[in-house]
């Protein structure tokens, strides 16, 4: 072997890439070449310039990232159950599947039954309300540039205008306008799909603090869940936080425990924490015999970094072990 | 016992979403921390990471067990970070002599920082002295800079490598080594 050939070996010597007969053939030339052997030596200075640790990821930078990652998913449409390729589903059919045990792609089916369905659930099933329902007028179809419609992905079927005609495809996406009572399904139904796929943060919290300030008599049990999303996926601290004062009024389930023990466990956010012994409390007042609570409660004081966080736990232990 | 990627895989591949933020949990770690020492900055670590995962749910309907779901992932890491744009690419280019200001206000060169007494590997600890040691990383072509990383960062085997990449060994050897000659340039005179 050349003595180039040999100093191209130098860095695979050194991350330990050559086998035995070529780390023998290596260190015999070493031996006996002074340029291969200073370089080798200046090459290993330079790896320990650069360190060989591996780089670590803080635990909130990983959150974060994952908030983002289901918030992204929550555009992305939906798997075919039983069908390999990828394709639309009618979000209608998918509560009974899937979907039901698994709450957080339920925003995912939320954002995606708004806009693939928005033109006709905007049409139809409004346009079909009677009481304390309006309608803003219908964008007739025959004429698109009428009721503000927005014209999304015009498509040529056929482009060929010399018989003096196009054909051409597009989505109308237009505003719809109602009012209703917060006990109407159907403005709960948009309301926790504004809750889980709304971008905007400031449209996410109005939908909360409307469920909030009005307290619907029977909330539907989509609100939960979306609150339940919004409390494990939602990437703003002050949407997550309503979201713990909003499932306050529901009753007090396992699922709503552990999201609330989850929360203070897992949270970065120490005023999320505290919210979460808040939303705790009620229930350990009624129920001592909780030992699930008691003990998060117990690890809390004694290894909270806060030292907020972690007298509101002694607090609340206290007071249910009077 | 934990089911298998295959069993998860399958279960996802029917609609089973429980089992797809499995799977994510199982690898967003690694990939997290390759995005972000490839990168060098936690946005476009971010942004790398929710790409890929995007892009491994589209496409694991077509999934199709050729080879592990493992080695998949970090082929479609790898392309990420290769074709991603960074969102700051004003310091690519530094020198090491070009002096930068501290949170502190000091100023100093990256020259200055490696020739002290202080050790390396604390050095390398240091978020400014990362980011300098980034900039060396970041004069590489992205096909060097992703071998480098990958053998001297996260510690695999240049076979693996060239798997994830889908290039062949003697290939991958080139890049390391060329790699390496272009950081020993980068960085003359500094740490020896």
């Amino acid at each position: 072997m050349k003595h180039e050939e040999f100093r191209e070996s130098l860095v695979l010597y050194l991350y330990d890439e050559l086998n035995d007969m070529e780390k023998d053939s290596f260190a015999k030339h070493l031996k006996e070449c002074p340029s291969c052997s200073a370089e080798l030596e200046e090459i290993k200075r330079l790896q320990a310039a650069l360190g060989s640790e591996p780089h670590e990821t803080s635990e909130e930078l990983l959150q974060d990232a994952r908030r983002q990652l289901f918030s992204a998913l929550r555009r992305e449409t939906p798997y075919a159950p039983g069908n390999r390729n990828q394709a639309a589903v009618e979000p209608g059919s998918r509560w009974g599947g899937w979907l039901v045990g698994f709450f957080p792609y339920r925003g995912a089916f939320a954002a995606i039954a708004t806009f693939a369905f928005g033109i006709f659930v905007g049409y139809l099933a409004f346009s079909l309300t009677s009481t304390g329902i309006y309608v803003a007028g219908t964008t007739p179809v025959d004429d698109p540039a009428r009721g503000g419609a927005e014209i999304r992905n015009v498509r040529f079927v056929d482009p060929d205008a010399r018989d003096g005609q196009v054909e051409l495809e597009y989505e109308i996406l237009r505003p719809v306008h109602i009012k209703g009572s917060i006990d109407d399904r159907r403005i709960q139904w948009l309301l926790s799909r504004a809750l889980t796929g709304d971008e905007n943060p400031g449209v996410r919290l109005g939908a909360l603090n409307a469920l909030a300030a009005a307290k619907p008599k029977n909330p539907d049990r989509e609100i939960r869940e979306a609150l339940l999303s919004a409390l494990h996926y939602d990437n703003n601290p002050g949407v997550r936080k309503e979201a713990i004062a909003a499932l306050q009024r529901f009753p007090f389930d396992t699922e709503i425990k552990r999201a609330f023990l989850d929360v203070l466990m897992h949270e970065q956010n120490s005023g999320l924490r505290i919210a979460a012994i808040r939303g705790l409390q009620a229930r350990t007042e009624r129920d001592l015999s909780d030992q699930e609570v008691l003990k998060v409660l117990r690890d809390k004081v004694n290894s909270d970094e806060n030292s907020y966080v972690r007298i509101q736990a002694r607090s609340v232990l206290e007071e249910v072990t009077k | 016992m934990a089911p298998d990627d295959n069993e998860l895989i399958l279960q996802a591949q029917q609609g089973d979403m429980g089992a797809f933020e499995q799977l994510v949990y199982r690898y967003d770690r690694q990939v997290l921390a390759l995005a972000e020492s490839f990168s060098g900055n936690a946005e476009d670590a971010k942004d790398i990471y929710q790409e890929v995962f995007i892009r491994v749910y589209r496409a694991l309907p077509r999934f199709e067990f050729r080879s592990k779901f493992s080695t998949w992932v970090h082929r479609i890491v790898i392309n990420s970070c290769l074709t991603h744009k960074a969102r700051r690419k004003d310091h690519l280019m530094d020198s090491i002599d070009e002096r930068h200001t501290a949170l502190d206000g000091d100023s100093y060169a990256l020259s200055d920082l490696l020739a002290s007494d202080v050790t390396a590997d604390q050095h390398a600890r240091r978020s400014e002295m990362s980011r300098h040691l980034q900039q060396a990383l970041n004069a590489l072509s992205p096909q060097q800079k992703m071998v480098f990383t990958l053998r001297h960062y996260h510690g695999l085997k240049l076979r693996e490598i060239a798997g994830m990449m889908t290039c062949a060994e003697g290939t991958v050897k080139k890049y390391l080594f060329t790699a390496t000659e272009r950081m020993r340039e980068q960085l003359k005179g500094v740490y020896s």
